[in-house]
């Protein structure tokens, strides 16, 4: 069957090989095999109706199944049960098995629910210079930590674009006081670290030797940084394939996510370990109007009375696709007619209005004119964010001073770039407290010698609290 | 592949039968009036499993929400009915797993056994535990259980993964073979994701298929089907609620943009689903003081087998460490952010007259710009339709769009009043007849121009 070392790869193919030919020749899936009655698969397969054969394979496989999900009782003759973990939990088991990473700082913890848990896949998604590569080195180091911090086991880094940055690593090991200050110290060696260029490699590393580095090393963290540099690569490049229309690109790819989605989610399952995954964003592009009930006001009040108010309304349909969906660099961005369209009558269950609440931008009652412009979109789209389970947004914010003098390189004291701010926002997860709305519920942290450290900090880029240097 | 000999007990699933045969002997005729009987079933506890919120559980029993408390709904007590499928999705982060977890709650709370199937992420377990030990019941509760903390409950509380439809499959048909006399709930979380996993798209499936070969594709519909009425019978048979949390992927709408529709999509599906609420976001503030506050939404466009038809009735919701809580109508009605912006002109009337529109005539007007057509959306999946041959049956059978917060004169189709009724949620009396009008067929125009955005 098709499917069949995917589904069960411990199966005991041996009294089976003939059978399992055929009906992998006929395109017969795990699935198929279950849900068909065996005189139909006989046909099917232009094998003998009223085959035994069959039948003992549908029953083999069913046993099989079920013993895996823990419903039979008694031990079948298959010894590979002992290894691998039942797909059953009971009840106190499934409360009282939790771990998770620290991010080393009591703030961004008590935000993050505790930390990083296992046993799912966390992305942290954010601009370049963010702060992403900061947490990830951070929770490199954290996880060697014994438990409650973390998992004292070695860690893997995968990364797609360039080497594990080294020299950062130790200085943050160096300089963080808790890592100093606990013994056994955590150290590089336990850092494992691959580079996978391309979607080939990645893929082959991920699906064949992770499982036997987790296996053999204790490897409880993996990171992939970042996960849409070898997707982007291979598939925005106009026709990639032979004939592939950008079309079918798109649809290859995502299928190539669905696919490392299950693989990862299967490996943080079976191993009770943590994928951590970095993903980048794209600009977002959105129309002026859209993106809060309260920014086109008028002389009416509410949206409903711009609505029925008769009269001098635009009855102009719903803009054109939202560009916004799309992650291709904005100079090849065409958009669609931009039609001057009333505030608040965005349709609810639309890709660009439910997307502000699960990207972790554009959630803002009131958004200043500097966040409307600054908004990003995670990469991958939607069909990746169905593949995670948590997702952490870093928002960065720049400061900007006022140009004092006309020496400057702007002459006339135009707003210069001062400084950035940055904050941790908790998009969604199963298992914590998302931030809420807007900035005011992340957490704002600066990067610092020894990694990432939690600072209080009003929501927009302003004064910060604490902070007796005047601003503006 | 046997049946276990063990028949299930009809009585401990379904109740006392006292409209039932009460002897062994089948010319016994029923004597209880059918309105009593009617009103016993109406009334017991057997046939739902509380959400632990009020007016959601009402609503999802065709029910007028906004009874204060009185006798009725005290009696009455609502939520997910017991012996049909119900499909609950909604994007990422909305809360899914949340409610999942509430309803297994408000099941072991009542005494019951609860099955969760994790079919993507692990359910939380600590988590889980916390919202065991805070549910409040919607009721009062029946002293059914002898303790409420979740460490006594979580005996009644079983647990699998299933990495694959196989893995499913084969559980179902366990249960089905070894029914269990006090399940009353089985949740699938991430059920979509079997599906999507177990179809998987084939760019390459457009060469020359080997003649007597069934393209893999052709077979996702009798599967899924076969599980539609494994599931279904399941439900019917134990007295079982089902529930199927399931994500969205997004469709190109030609004029509209990119929708958030759930992933499986065909008529049979939603013909065979006893119950479909869609979960999503929206702004919410709080009326003096305009600080945004979390809101999310519960619609159900489909309850106890009779469709809405248009838009469904709404519960407003939000979610903490403790689970979900319910969010009152008059926030859901406030449409302006106070002061400050603009002076709220006291509430808009409920039933100001509004121009009628008629969707056709703008629809029209707006002709489909060059750019529409060449646009490739990434996240689009107009593509798959054409793989399996659903693209066209399936126009006509969409969800109806969820109420906008602030609508649309273009998708609206009917009168814009039945907009308004929409979130009168305390005020249950007009809703039987505005909703009847909102039909679909605006879609029939644009549905061949979608063909040509697939590829």
């Amino acid at each position: 069957m098709t499917d069949l070392t995917a589904v069960l790869p411990d199966f005991p193919t041996q009294s089976f090989s003939r059978d399992l030919s055929t009906l992998e020749k006929y395109n017969v899936t795990v699935a198929d095999l279950l849900t068909q009655k065996d005189e139909e698969l006989s046909r099917r397969c232009q094998l003998q109706v009223g085959s035994v054969d069959v039948r003992r394979l549908q029953a083999a496989i069913l046993h099989t199944l079920q013993n895996d999900l823990g419903l039979k009782n008694t031990v079948s003759g298959v010894g590979a049960q002992n290894t691998k973990p039942l797909l059953r939990k009971s009840g106190k088991e499934l409360f009282n098995s939790w771990s998770t990473i620290s991010t080393l700082d009591d703030d961004l913890d008590r935000a993050l629910g505790g930390g990083i848990p296992t046993g799912y896949i966390t992305e942290i998604t954010g601009e370049s210079g963010a702060g992403k590569t900061q947490f990830l080195l951070t929770l490199l180091l954290a996880a060697q930590l014994p438990s409650p911090k973390g998992l004292s086991s070695n860690v893997l880094y995968i990364s797609t674009e360039s080497a594990l940055p080294v020299t950062r690593l130790s200085q943050l090991l160096r300089s963080h006081q808790v890592l100093q200050s606990v013994d056994p110290k955590p150290s590089l060696d336990a850092v494992m670290s691959i580079v996978t260029p391309d979607l080939e490699s990645q893929d082959h590393i991920i699906r064949f030797q992770v499982p036997v580095a987790i296996r053999q090393q204790n490897v409880r963290l993996i990171i992939l940084d970042s996960v849409a540099a070898n997707y982007r690569a291979e598939f925005d490049r106009p026709g990639a394939g032979a004939g592939q229309t950008s079309g079918a690109n798109m649809a290859q790819r995502s299928s190539e996510l669905i696919k490392l989605g299950q693989l990862l989610r299967d490996i943080a399952r079976e191993h009770d370990i943590a994928i951590v995954v970095a993903n980048q964003v794209a600009d977002r592009f959105s129309n002026e109007g859209r993106n809060s009930p309260v920014l086109n006001r008028d002389t009416q009040s509410s949206p409903l009375a711009r609505r029925c108010g008769g009269g001098g309304m635009p009855s102009s349909s719903m803009a054109a696709p939202m560009s916004s969906l799309s992650d291709l660099p904005m100079a090849t961005q065409t958009q669609g007619p931009s039609t001057q369209h009333p505030s608040g009558t965005v349709d609810a269950m639309s890709l660009a209005h439910q997307q502000r609440w699960f990207t972790g931008w554009g959630d803002d009652l009131y958004p200043s004119h500097l966040t409307l412009k600054s908004q990003k979109t995670p990469s991958l789209g939607l069909i990746w964010t169905t593949q995670i389970a948590c997702r952490i947004a870093l928002v960065k914010k720049p400061v900007y001073d006022q140009g004092r003098m006309a020496d400057q390189e702007n002459e006339r004291g135009e707003p210069v770039l001062r400084t950035w701010r940055r904050w941790m926002k908790f998009v969604f997860a199963p298992h914590a407290r998302a931030s809420g709305p807007g900035l005011g519920g992340a957490v704002g942290f600066e990067i610092q010698g020894e990694g990432v450290r939690a600072v209080v900090r009003s929501a927009d880029a302003g004064k910060e609290v604490g902070d007796d240097d005047g601003l503006f | 592949m046997t049946t276990s000999s063990l028949k299930p007990d009809y009585n401990s699933l379904h109740g006392p039968g006292e409209s039932n045969f009460s002897s062994s002997s089948p010319h016994r005729l029923p004597t209880v009036s059918a309105a009593d009987a009617l009103a016993k079933l109406k009334n017991s506890a057997m046939r739902c499993v509380s959400t632990g919120l009020r007016d959601l559980d009402a609503i999802l029993q065709n029910q007028n929400p906004a009874a204060p408390a009185d006798e009725a709904s005290h009696a009455f007590k609502g939520g997910v009915s017991r012996g049909r499928v119900t499909e609950v999705y909604g994007p990422s982060g909305v809360g899914k797993t949340a409610f999942g977890m509430q309803l297994t709650a408000g099941a072991l709370h009542a005494g019951r056994a609860v099955t969760w199937i994790d079919a993507s992420h692990p359910v939380p377990g600590p988590r889980l535990s916390q919202i065991i030990n805070s549910y409040k019941p919607v009721s009062p509760p029946r002293p059914l259980s002898s303790s409420s903390h979740s460490t006594d409950l979580s005996e009644s509380l079983t647990h699998f993964s299933t990495p694959s439809l196989a893995h499913l499959l084969a559980l179902l048909a366990y249960q089905t073979a070894n029914p269990s006399q006090i399940t009353s709930l089985l949740i699938i979380d991430g059920f979509s994701t079997l599906i999507i996993n177990a179809f998987p798209r084939n760019p390459d499936s457009n060469g020359t298929p080997k003649p007597g070969v069934p393209r893999p594709t052709t077979r996702k519909l009798p599967v899924l089907t076969h599980l539609l009425k494994t599931l279904q019978t399941l439900a019917l048979t134990q007295n079982i609620a089902i529930v199927l949390l399931t994500h969205c992927v997004t469709k190109m709408r030609p004029g509209i943009g990119a929708m958030l529709v759930p992933v499986l999509n065909f008529p049979a599906w939603e013909q065979g689903l006893g119950c479909r609420v869609i979960l999503f976001r929206d702004w919410g503030w709080e009326d003096e003081d305009g600080k945004a506050f979390d809101l999310r939404l519960a619609e159900v466009i489909k309850a106890e087998g009779i469709e809405s038809g248009g838009r469904g009735r709404i519960a407003g919701f939000g979610i903490d460490e403790n689970g979900l809580h319910s969010i009152a109508p008059p926030k859901l009605l406030r449409r302006t952010p106070p002061s400050g912006l603009s002076p709220p002109k006291n509430q808009i009337p409920l039933s100001s007259p509004c121009l009628p529109q008629n969707p056709r005539s703008n629809l029209g007007k707006r002709k489909l710009a060059a750019t529409d057509l060449n646009f490739e959306i990434p996240d689009s999946e107009a593509e798959d339709d054409e793989d399996y041959g659903w693209g066209d049956e399936d126009e006509g059978t969409l969800p109806a769009m969820p109420p906008q917060w602030q609508g649309s004169e273009d998708i609206l189709v009917s009168v814009p009043e039945v907009e308004e009724v929409q979130y009168e949620v305390g005020e249950g009396d007009g809703d039987g007849d505005g909703e009847g009008g909102r039909q679909m067929e605006f879609l029939g125009e644009a549905i061949d121009s979608e063909d040509e955005l697939a590829l």
